[in-house]
């Protein structure tokens, strides 16, 4: 069995062509299972920072180790698209990193039923992308992303193009699986309130460069009920993060 | 529903009306200016004239079909195939593509002529001219799509740790299909191009000369409404031909197939 990474960035920067400097000298660790949102103004780095922890870019400077999964053998994530394959039904895409790694279609299709079930897309499972909706799509991304039994979950901005309904539900979906998988997660969002029912901590960066502007740990207990939203300690921290925002520059 | 009624009957109705004007036109400049049925021949002297030449016009469209199929069929092979190797290697692209595009700039006329000095006159001349024509833009169409694939799509590709070769199985090539079908509707018209014109050049293969030798051979005789039949029978195979890649097209795309997202497709 996999343990969750425990991840260490040190001295973390990014340069773009040009000079831009997207982040500066980021450093933090974050615990095996935690769940982490960065929140901060548009340009600041967040989505370069998942960036880098998932590989798809080199570092200027700096280290991310992951100390408790050397090689990081699974690892998902979840775009501001679904990103899902129109020429494949739900079924199909869910199962879609499994056939890569050959495994067996039986073994496949059993994992993406199971899947499908539990994000509400058991019905959906023969439907294509075209006949979901936004939520339904984000849904089956979800399933997808959990197929190979990740580690790790980088999630940038999932949920931003959704209605307040579906991105409430969502997020209460997500969390129950948090729950009881306990894999570690990095949520990149702009919705404080979504950050906060989430996260166990809320990073805020600064813009141009990203730099970590304050952490605030997010005192809620483990198991977050819709009804958590109406409490004055969620209220309370949502009040504090968007206090300390408000704080941040912004370079238009 | 009564919006996708008038939308059908508008598309039914409207060529009608349009081909109904066209051909009042086409019998008003007969008579009006007094022409010959050898000038301007009316769509009724073409058509008796075409029954009347059944078995020559049906042995000629059928060896234009063959010549055009080969062609066509042949273009659409190597002509995915090797965009899926320009797509692959971006030497081979930066080196090839620029040679296919000239190849696309000489002209019809002047390729066939060297075709048929060199492969003699045939089925085989007519094929390769058809298959020339036909070839570049199933290429770069299958290329444009192989190549638009949504960056997030292949990122999450690279983080499943998917090879180069399921890269293309699995998203790429599915991708391209809707641009591939692009190319081969336009090449499938364009492949009827080729093989008259290769036949123009090339047909009289010991008597089984297609529609553009028919055409050659009626013009000499002055037999005016037979070229017409001819010709027309030209634009039929044409209509198969994009027929035939439509049908294709909705056979294995319609079920997933938005052309939002495909929106140059």
């Amino acid at each position: 069995m996999l343990c969750p990474p425990k991840i260490t960035i040190s001295h973390l920067s990014k340069r773009f062509a040009m000079g831009v400097d997207v982040l500066r000298d980021l450093n933090i660790t974050i615990q095996s299972g935690e769940f982490i949102s960065f929140l901060g103004p548009s340009g600041c780095g967040k989505s370069t920072l998942l960036r880098l922890l998932a590989n798809l870019e080199k570092p200027t400077e700096g280290t991310i180790t992951f100390d408790n999964n050397p090689q990081l053998n699974e690892l998902a994530f979840l775009f501001q698209e679904s990103t899902l394959l129109p020429w494949l039904t739900v079924s199909g895409n869910i199962s879609m990193p499994l056939r890569l790694r050959k495994v067996p279609r039986e073994e496949r299709t059993l994992i993406a039923e199971k899947l499908a079930d539990l994000v509400g897309l058991k019905h959906a499972l023969d439907y294509y992308p075209r006949q979901l909706s936004g939520g339904m799509k984000m849904r089956a991304s979800l399933a997808r992303s959990l197929s190979l039994n990740p580690q790790l979950l980088l999630l940038d901005e999932p949920f931003g193009a959704l209605d307040a309904i579906s991105r409430n539900r969502l997020n209460e979906e997500l969390h129950a699986i948090h729950y009881a998988e306990k894999w570690t997660a990095i949520l990149v969002t702009h919705s404080i309130q979504e950050a906060v029912f989430l996260s166990d901590r809320v990073i805020l960066l600064d813009s141009q460069p990203g730099r970590i502007h304050k952490i605030i740990p997010v005192d809620l207990p483990d198991e977050r009920p819709r009804s958590i939203r109406e409490s004055n300690q969620y209220q309370h921290i949502v009040a504090e993060i968007n206090a300390s925002l408000s704080e941040i520059p912004i370079q238009i | 529903m009564k919006r996708l009624i008038n939308g059908k009957a508008l598309s039914i109705g409207l060529p009608a009306v349009f081909g109904g004007v066209f051909f009042a036109i086409w019998y008003a400049l007969r008579f009006s200016l007094e022409l010959h049925h050898y000038e301007l021949p009316t769509p009724i002297e073409i058509l008796q004239a075409g029954w009347k030449q059944r078995v020559p016009l049906a042995r000629a469209t059928f060896t234009t079909f063959i010549g055009s199929a080969s062609g066509f069929i042949l273009a659409a092979i190597i002509g995915f195939l090797l965009s899926i190797f320009l797509a692959a290697s971006s030497v081979l692209r930066r080196g090839l593509y620029p040679y296919i595009i000239c190849m696309q700039m000489i002209p019809i006329i002047a390729t066939s002529a060297i075709i048929v000095l060199w492969l003699d006159v045939g089925l085989v001349s007519v094929a390769t001219i058809a298959f020339f024509i036909s070839f570049f833009p199933i290429v770069a169409n299958s290329l444009h799509g192989l190549r638009s694939v949504p960056l997030e799509q292949v990122e999450l590709f690279h983080i499943y740790k998917a090879s180069r070769v399921q890269e293309f199985l699995h998203l790429r090539i599915p991708f391209s299909l809707p641009s591939l079908f692009t190319g081969l509707k336009i090449a499938a018209t364009l492949s009827v191009i080729g093989s008259v014109t290769g036949e123009i050049f090339a047909g009289s293969s010991e008597g089984s000369g297609g529609l553009g030798f028919m055409i050659i051979i009626y013009k000499s005789k002055y037999w005016i409404p037979e070229m017409f039949a001819a010709t027309f029978l030209c634009c039929l195979l044409g209509f198969i031909f994009v027929g035939f890649v439509l049908a294709l097209k909705w056979l294995l795309l319609h079920r997933w197939y938005d052309k939002t997202i495909h929106k140059d497709a």
